[in-house]
């Protein structure tokens, strides 16, 4: 047979995939084996906003050079491909759309619209990595290609969340969350990166000591031996001095913490500090948490508003003053004078108060770390939030016994992934798994008028279980990864 | 098992073993890939704001999906790794290599067809010549380390193997060594100038020998085609699962292509290399003993064509070829003369236990300490050729010193690119190195 004289790469790709596709040569029933032993892989879901790239690309040709090995040396092999919903990806995308094209915003549009307009756009777009990957020479199984909001899938997302709910794994309660205030949703750790900002800075804000000699102002006026030192040094002292990045968050403080060893404030711990601009007297606290060696070494503590002061606020039993809004705005408990005001601008206030007030004692200038949402960049807020949540203790020691006792999952290369999976495991905190989006699994829970929460497979099962048809479902939906996580078993059959 | 990126070995690998754990009792699976990160060509990540994306698709429209993608496996170690266009391109010219030398072994196919039978009997192998016993060999071995490397994930380890053994070892040396046994010339014409005649037409006796002779040579011309094509498709199936495109078109074209090639478990479907049977590598084809003595042939010829080079002797000059080596030595060089004369475009090949050879001669040294020298005279313009490595060794001495004076400029050192820097000392050591060769090719000159 005669070949041409130039290999014409465009030809072969164009026609070939066609022949092997249909016929039959992907799927595993090919193989007349029965005693076959089987091979598969499972492609991590692409989501549906998806388009190839070189990742993708890298990761493709690894699988497919395996599964089309085994699959010659007589495996029965399984190939399985299924895209995911991508929850905050398309609602971005669908919320864009509507503003361009109804100049209206979700809420407006209302939620059966909206997912409507989702659908739609994932039937048009959602596509496009799935004829790229054809593309590719991808030995996949199309036949069994599943989405995670498929009717089998959503089953199978719905009967894990109620068992776990029954077995009080999963439970609704308030902790705080990182939060974007963009996306106006929960975010979890992993779902959050750090960027850095070389321009930041450390602001050095005076709290008044209670029981102290004078007022600062009184003080300054006499122009008397200041005695206005950093880190007072003992009972006469007038301020404690605290260092923050984010003075705006002062408003919601309800404690000063040092570290009990530190000379510095033996004397002070069990006194309090008249809060500055709120005029709220808050207690000043020991705890081991605080680094000595950190601004000041005194600590101003928000628990509402970051997690170690949260964990610390549990400790001492602080209240938990929330003064933010969702959008990233304070809100009526920060005060008359900053409610409704941007989080940068509060802060713009409350330095220009301090001044006023004669207790900004410096601002240094920082390099710092910016925790910040992973898909818009918006710098998130940690705040208090009820939302629903998986304990994950026997899950973790299921997997930590699994990897310590039987060394499996094996890593390949072992370094250094094999550490930073059971270091992360050993740390392991509860998963949020709510979301405050429409497009994705909308949480099987009803609420009656006095908001008691009934779990359920469908409405029907709720109304039996509350007697009364007077419910309504909660809004949120189920983190992306909820339903990928049962892939393997919810592909596999 | 499963593939991913190290971005979601938790948010989705450790909670699916969780899952997997939890609500079925068993692990969902035992073994996890974890890919490196291609980075730009500027050894950053790739992004839209620094404009150092590469595209996949882009790299299929002008490289192909099958170069494409055998260099991204040859990059796969698992650590991060910078792209090259380079490297892909160097994969494009693999492609269109193993295009070239299918249509090679096609169009010199004529009778022939893909036998299994004929490369896989140790006893009918044991009496081949060295060329095709080595190749059969390198062929199950590599086959061997390949299906080894891909078991441990190690992807770059089996690409490496595949190109080395289709580009030097198949197309470098195996077709070079048996192009004359497999090219469709007319043997007859070559009998010491006699007439050249059908040995159909011709009478009684004479035209019965002539055509025994012509039978002989005709079929031990058969056996040759379906050696090298049933090599070549044993090849195209271990290339298979990383070119699936190319591989699956050049296979489909190969005389005696059926679906009795597939694997036992897919008897009756139709013929596709999807479904050939993957070749283990036989144990009892590994001829460590044909690989030795083929690697010194190679050595040998390989040494001979760096003199050739260097001595810038005209190709169509036969040179004659003195070894001193061992008796082994010795004994594998006389056994396989046609071959090396013809490879060396030597006509002589004179061994010994010690060479005497003129002064004008070009020598060389094989890793087994045996001698080559090839005698110059005639071959080349001494005159001429000392005038031109002299003025090599000039221009080279100069441009070292050039090259030294930055080197030991305090400013330059310190304040140009490291990379500036390094290059130039390179340049530096080549020079060297290139000026030392051409003193000793001058040297022999006399």
């Amino acid at each position: 047979m005669e070949l041409s004289k130039q290999y014409d790469p465009k030809e072969a790709e164009e026609t070939r995939y066609k022949i092997w596709e249909e016929g039959g040569f992907f799927n595993p029933e090919i193989n007349e084996n029965p005693a076959a032993e089987t091979y598969s892989i499972v492609i991590p879901p692409p989501n549906v906003t998806g388009s190839l790239h070189m990742g993708h690309a890298l990761q493709h040709t690894i699988m497919d050079s395996l599964i089309r090995r085994k699959r010659m040396q007589g495996f029965k092999t399984l190939w399985l491909l299924g895209t995911d919903h991508a929850g905050i990806s398309v609602q971005r995308k669908v919320t864009k759309q509507i503003g361009e094209e109804l100049k209206k915003t979700p809420k407006e549009v209302g939620r059966e619209e909206f997912l409507r307009r989702a659908w739609a756009w994932k039937e048009k777009y959602g596509g496009t990595i799935l004829e790229q990957m054809r593309r590719e020479g991808a030995s996949v199984d199309w036949s069994r290609e599943r989405f995670t909001m498929s009717e089998e899938l959503s089953k199978a997302v719905r009967n894990v969340f109620i068992q776990l709910y029954e077995e009080d794994a999963i439970y609704r309660g308030a902790r705080i969350v990182n939060w974007c205030p963009k996306d106006k949703t929960v975010l979890s750790d992993l779902e959050v990166e750090d960027k850095e900002k070389k321009d930041g800075k450390l602001y050095y804000l005076r709290y008044p000591v209670k029981g102290s000699a004078q007022g600062a102002v009184s003080d300054q006026q006499e122009g008397g031996n200041s005695t206005f030192t950093e880190g007072a040094k003992n009972e006469n002292a007038k301020y404690l001095v605290v260092a923050t990045t984010r003075p705006e968050t002062m408003l919601g403080d309800t404690a000063v913490a040092v570290n009990p060893n530190d000379e510095r404030f033996k004397d002070l711990i069990g006194k309090t500090v008249e809060l500055p601009l709120v005029g709220r007297e808050i207690p000043i606290i020991a705890d081991e948490y605080v680094d000595v060696e950190f601004g000041t070494g005194a600590v101003k503590i928000t628990p509402a508003h970051d997690p170690n002061d949260y964990e610390m606020g549990k400790r001492h039993n602080l209240p938990e003053l929330n003064v933010m809004n969702l959008d990233g705005s304070m809100n009526e408990e920060a005060g008359e004078e900053f409610d409704g005001l941007d989080r940068y601008k509060a802060r713009e206030l409350v330095i220009e108060k301090f001044e006023e007030l004669g207790l900004l004692e410096k601002i240094d200038d920082y390099e710092m770390t910016l925790p910040v949402c992973e898909r818009c960049k918006t710098v998130i807020e940690t705040l208090i939030s009820e939302q629903w949540w998986v304990r994950m203790g026997e899950m973790r020691d299921l997997a930590l016994a699994l990897k310590n006792e039987e060394g499996y999952p094996h890593f390949t290369p072992h370094n250094p992934h094999t550490k930073v999976y059971t270091n992360w495991l050993e740390n392991l905190q509860d998963w949020t798994i709510s979301r405050q989006l429409w497009w994705g699994h909308q949480i099987p829970a009803w609420y009656d008028e006095k908001g008691n929460i009934y779990v359920a497979k469908s409405k029907e099962e709720a109304i039996e279980k509350a007697g009364t048809e007077n419910l309504t479902q909660d809004e949120d939906v189920l983190d992306t990864w909820f339903s990928s996580w049962l892939w393997y078993f919810s592909t596999m059959g | 098992m499963l593939v991913t990126a190290r971005d979601i070995i938790f948010l989705w690998v450790s909670r699916m073993v969780m899952a997997g754990l939890k609500f079925t009792g068993e692990r969902p699976f035992n073994d996890v890939y974890i890919t490196g990160t291609i980075m730009g060509s500027d050894g950053k990540p790739m992004s839209k704001t620094r404009g150092n994306g590469v595209d996949p698709i882009d790299m299929f429209e002008k490289y192909g999906v099958d170069a494409t993608r055998i260099y991204l496996a040859s990059i796969s170690t698992g650590m991060d790794i910078k792209w090259s266009d380079l490297k892909i391109e160097s994969y494009r010219n693999f492609a269109n290599k193993i295009w070239n030398a299918t249509r090679f072994c096609l169009m010199n196919s004529a009778g022939a067809e893909v036998d299994f039978a004929a490369i896989s009997v140790p006893e009918v192998v044991a009496n081949r010549s060295i060329a095709d016993k080595w190749i059969i060999s390198r062929l199950n071995k590599t086959a061997k380390e390949v299906n080894e490397a891909l078991d441990k994930y190690a992807f770059h380890v089996a690409v490496d193997l595949l190109y080395h053994f289709f580009w030097d070892d198949f197309c470098s040396w195996y077709i070079e060594l048996v192009k004359d046994e497999i090219s469709d010339r007319d043997h007859s014409a070559v009998n010491n100038g006699q007439q050249v005649g059908n040995p159909l037409e011709m009478n009684g006796a004479e035209g019965v020998e002539r055509k025994n002779s012509e039978d002989v040579k005709n079929a031990s011309q058969s056996e040759a085609r379906t050696r090298i094509l049933t090599v070549l498709e044993q090849s195209l199936r271990l290339l298979h699962p990383f070119m699936p495109y190319l591989t699956e078109e050049l296979w489909q074209k190969l005389p005696g292509i059926n679906s009795g090639l597939h694997n036992v478990a897919y008897k009756s479907a139709e013929a596709s290399i999807m479904l050939a049977d993957y070749p283990a590598g036989d144990e009892n084809l590994i001829d460590e003993k044909s690989e030795k003595e083929m690697q010194l042939i190679i050595e040998l010829i390989t040494k001979i064509r760096n003199i050739r080079a260097e001595m810038q002797i005209k190709p169509s000059d036969k040179i004659s070829i003195h070894v001193s080596s061992d008796a082994e030595t010795k004994s594998i060089f006389s056994e396989n003369e046609a071959r090396i004369l013809k490879l060396a475009r030597a006509n002589d090949l004179v061994l010994g236990d010690n060479l005497s050879v003129p002064d004008a001669s070009a020598k060389g040294v094989l890793t087994n300490g045996a001698e080559i020298a090839i005698p110059l005279e005639g071959l080349i313009d001494f005159e001429k050729e000392t005038e031109r490595l002299q003025n090599q060794i000039n221009k080279l001495e100069v441009e070292g010193e050039r090259l030294g004076k930055q080197l030991s400029n305090e400013n330059f050192v310190n304040k140009a690119p490291a990379e500036k820097v390094s290059a130039v000392k390179k340049r530096v050591d080549e020079i060297k190195n290139q000026i030392k060769t051409l003193k000793e090719n001058l040297e022999t000159l006399g």
